[in-house]
């Protein structure tokens, strides 16, 4: 073990260039001679490992971005997708507001089709099984119901019903409050098929909020939030089930 | 004509000079650092980091770094020390991160490198000596033993006080010879 003034010393001599140092240490310490010309090997090549640049080879200055780090990207990372992401938002909403043909009435704002219009079609029979009556009057006479009245009337296509056929076009169906068999008609008339409800459906009021959604998913959603099964009846018909544990795996129609 | 005075210091040199000429709108000011200094930069980066083509990168980043924020400078210290300050700091930071890229660099790439040209190769079994010490050993022996600096200026370079820059440094060099002498046995040099 070296005492440690001498090993500072053996340091401070291995760091300079005075030949008559190293003598000197060598010959009062001839058994630290070794270990002194190992320093000061390991000086050397220390200040060897240092190659100078070639001066011509600098590169002219530029001064670019500083590159992040880590974290500081990530923080910008995420401030970008939520400020993209509002303003999709933003665009959506305003792009749909300029598009959709909204009804003039307070809780229903439904499009779709461009030419929809809201006169009864004659030749579309709704078949409200289990609709209580104060509802179906309402959808077969095409009546606008007020605030105190549940919406309950149907948006037609001025389309002949011979050219019908259930619609995979994107729809937006909004609705603040009305029965659920009223919801159900309206999606149907927006998928242009008929909706047959099959008893032991409850009516709980639903607020319907769809936008550019395909009316069969419209009521596999709202069947996933009612516990009911919509199911393909024919190539223009939709048979709502309440759903049972086992329905899960008798989803059918587009999905 | 800029008129300087340097409370800091209490002198002025050619550093400062060329800080008030380029903090007064003088460009060509920040040319004339970046000309001085970039070999000793890149020099202390590549010390820090061993590969010439990540030292490059990070010199530039110094210097960009240099141009935008040299009115920070508190002429408190020397601007040698500040401007090596920032690139150890930059430099272990960047050893951080890409730390586990060095062993998977192919040669190809390696071939590819655009880094400035260097004088003559350094000797590979010094090189292999420092890669096994950590960057901040590599920092203080860079400073030390390339840039020439003295202890007070290494503890103000590192931010860190006399005594731990002493102790570091000694423990450094004793590192990097336990690794070189695994190199390059003293036994086998000698004969």
């Amino acid at each position: 073990m070296i005492p440690r003034e001498i090993d500072e010393l053996m340091w401070t001599i291995a760091e300079g260039t005075d030949h008559s140092a190293i003598e000197a240490f060598g010959d009062r310490y001839p058994n630290l001679r070794e270990e002194l010309l190992r320093r000061i090997r390991t000086v050397n090549a220390l200040k060897s490992g240092n190659k100078s640049l070639k001066s011509a080879k600098v590169p002219t200055f530029q001064n670019t971005q500083v590159r992040p780090t880590n974290r500081n990207f990530a923080w910008a990372s995420l401030a970008f997708a939520v400020i993209a992401m509002f303003a999709f938002g933003i665009y959506r909403s305003v792009s749909h507001s300029d598009e959709s043909t909204t009804v003039p009435v307070t809780n229903i704002e439904s499009k779709l089709q461009p030419n929809a219009s809201l006169e009864p079609r004659p030749d579309r029979s709704l078949d409200p099984i289990n609709v209580p009556n104060n509802q179906t009057e309402g959808q077969n006479k095409g009546q606008v119901p007020n605030q105190s009245q549940p919406p309950n009337f149907p948006v037609y296509p001025n389309q002949p019903s011979n050219s019908e056929k259930p619609s995979s076009a994107l729809q937006t169906l909004k609705l603040e409050s009305a029965p659920l068999h009223t919801a159900l008609l309206l999606i149907g008339e927006a998928g242009h098929f008929s909706i047959s409800i099959g008893p032991g459906m409850p009516n709980p009021i639903v607020k319907l909020d769809f936008v550019n959604m395909d009316p069969m998913d419209m009521l596999k959603e709202l069947g996933r939030d009612y516990a009911f099964t919509p199911i393909v009846d024919g190539p223009h018909s939709i048979l709502i089930l309440p759903k049972k544990d086992e329905d899960e795996s008798q989803i059918t129609g587009n999905g | 004509m800029v008129s300087i005075y340097f409370e800091g210091t209490g002198s002025f040199d050619e550093d400062s000079i060329l800080v008030e000429r380029f903090l007064v709108g003088e460009i060509s000011a920040f040319e004339a650092i970046y000309a001085k200094y970039y070999a000793k930069v890149f020099s202390l980066s590549k010390g820090v980091l061993i590969s010439e083509e990540e030292a490059a990168d990070v010199t530039q980043e110094v210097f960009t770094l240099v141009y935008r924020n040299l009115h920070r400078f508190n002429r408190q210290a020397k601007f040698s020390t500040w401007l090596f300050r920032i690139t150890i700091n930059r430099s272990i930071q960047e050893s951080r991160k890409r730390r586990f890229k060095h062993k998977h660099v192919e040669l190809s790439e390696a071939a590819e490198s655009v880094a400035p040209e260097m004088a003559d190769d350094p000797d590979p079994r010094i090189q292999a000596a420092m890669e096994k010490l950590t960057p901040q050993d590599r920092a203080i022996l860079s400073l030390f033993y390339w840039q020439e600096q003295n202890l007070q200026e290494i503890s103000e370079s590192m931010e860190i006080n006399l005594n731990a820059a002493k102790t570091r440094l000694y423990r450094a060099r004793e590192r990097f010879r336990i690794y070189f002498e695994k190199e390059v046995p003293y036994d086998s040099e000698r004969n």
